[in-house]
């Protein structure tokens, strides 16, 4: 849990505040910011420091189906868009 | 100030104000009036081929005017994959932006069908059947393997030379086939925000780009145009069978040569010549991507 707080005040890189701000837009403020946190939790990030991180963190959204799927669609697309590539 | 300059809450504005359908402009019933040319003269290279006669050049002006609608045709196919793509990234993000990029993609199916309605309508009523290159889909394939910023890099040249070819040499010649040229100027008009669309998605993807990346995006636009070249020479190769066949002559090697070679002369400086001297696009280069400045003026020499 401790970690998990550390995220949460230390998630302030522009990348990474535009994605959390797609997921609260889609899941509204409470889910998509713990959703957010989760996944970075689950990658072992602080934060999204390249287009790459937003693919792995896009594809992490995309396996949970539904609104979440979706978002983890479009951010998967933006970052192909800025040069990610799929390892 | 640059006529790319905007933002995309006004091209959607702009593109409601300037929205046709393709029923008003292709209505049913339509017909073209073939004693007319379809293409500008200076656009045209027949007219100085000393064996052809003036119905064999005027029957050379309207295949050309054909195949000419036929490749915006062709290449809307890969921009719709694009606008769509664009648009997908935008989804719980920029909504203007993703408004916009809908539209962009939903106006170029439109034009599609404009331009399938006018392959039609040609074919009808010219007489005999013209060839026209095949597998957009081919080709469509092949520019969206390159990378994001040079497709949007070629879309940009290929909607800045609508503009220019309808304001510079169709809007005030009088003597052109009157439907092909009100075909141009709705394409013209909705292209004009296409254009400012391809420049802000274009400004977007490059502030987010390093070095490596954007030289990239410039090689590979180069591979497009130098693809693109290829298609178009066989566009001209097949632009001679058609005359032969609307004529009802069979040309000598020589004289085919020399049809070929006008012809070829005419979509490379359609396509390519006329996007890498625009003066809007070589100032959105300047300032975007002044690596590519070099290469395109050699391509401007290529493509003469």
């Amino acid at each position: 849990m401790a970690m998990a707080a550390e995220i949460l005040e230390d998630t302030t890189n522009v990348l990474t505040e535009a994605t959390f701000n797609r997921l609260v837009r889609a899941l509204g403020k409470g889910t998509g910011t713990m959703l957010g946190h989760e996944v970075l939790l689950a990658m072992g990030l602080r934060e999204l420091a390249s287009q790459n991180d937003l693919l792995a963190f896009a594809n992490h959204l995309i396996t949970r189906g539904g609104a979440v799927e979706s978002v983890g669609r479009a951010l998967k697309v933006s970052a192909l868009l800025r040069g990610a590539t799929e390892s | 100030m640059s006529i790319l300059v905007s933002d995309y809450r006004k091209c959607v504005e702009l593109s409601e104000r300037v929205a046709w359908r393709v029923e008003d402009v292709v209505p049913p019933g339509s017909t073209f009036d073939f004693t007319k040319p379809f293409m500008p003269n200076a656009m045209f290279f027949g007219d100085g081929i000393a064996f052809l006669s003036p119905h064999e050049r005027l029957r050379l002006n309207q295949i050309f005017g054909n195949s000419y609608g036929y490749l915006f045709y062709f290449v809307e196919a890969y921009i719709i994959d694009m606008a769509m793509r664009h648009a997908t990234a935008e989804l719980y993000g920029d909504e203007h932006a993703l408004r916009a990029m809908l539209r962009f993609a939903e106006e170029e199916v439109k034009h599609q069908q404009l331009f399938l309605r006018f392959g039609e309508i040609f074919n009808s009523q010219f007489g005999t059947s013209c060839d026209l290159v095949d597998s957009p889909q081919a080709v469509a394939s092949f520019i969206l393997s390159k990378t994001p910023m040079a497709v949007v890099l070629v879309t940009l040249h290929l909607e800045i030379i609508t503009q220019t070819h309808y304001v510079d040499s169709m809007r005030e010649s009088k003597q052109l086939e009157p439907l092909f040229v009100s075909l141009f100027r709705n394409h013209w008009v909705e292209e004009a925000q296409h254009a400012k669309l391809d420049a802000l998605e274009l400004i977007k993807l490059r502030r987010d780009a390093d070095d490596a990346m954007v030289q990239r995006a410039i090689t590979d636009y180069f591979a497009i145009a130098e693809a693109f070249a290829g298609l178009l020479a066989s566009q001209a190769k097949l632009d001679v069978t058609s005359l032969e066949r609307a004529v009802q002559r069979t040309f000598s090697e020589e004289e085919r040569t020399e049809i070929e070679a006008a012809q070829r002369r005419a979509y490379h400086r359609a396509f390519l010549y006329d996007g890498v001297t625009n003066p809007q696009f070589l100032e959105f280069l300047a300032e975007h991507f002044p690596g590519a400045l070099e290469g395109v003026q050699a391509a401007a020499q290529a493509f003469a």
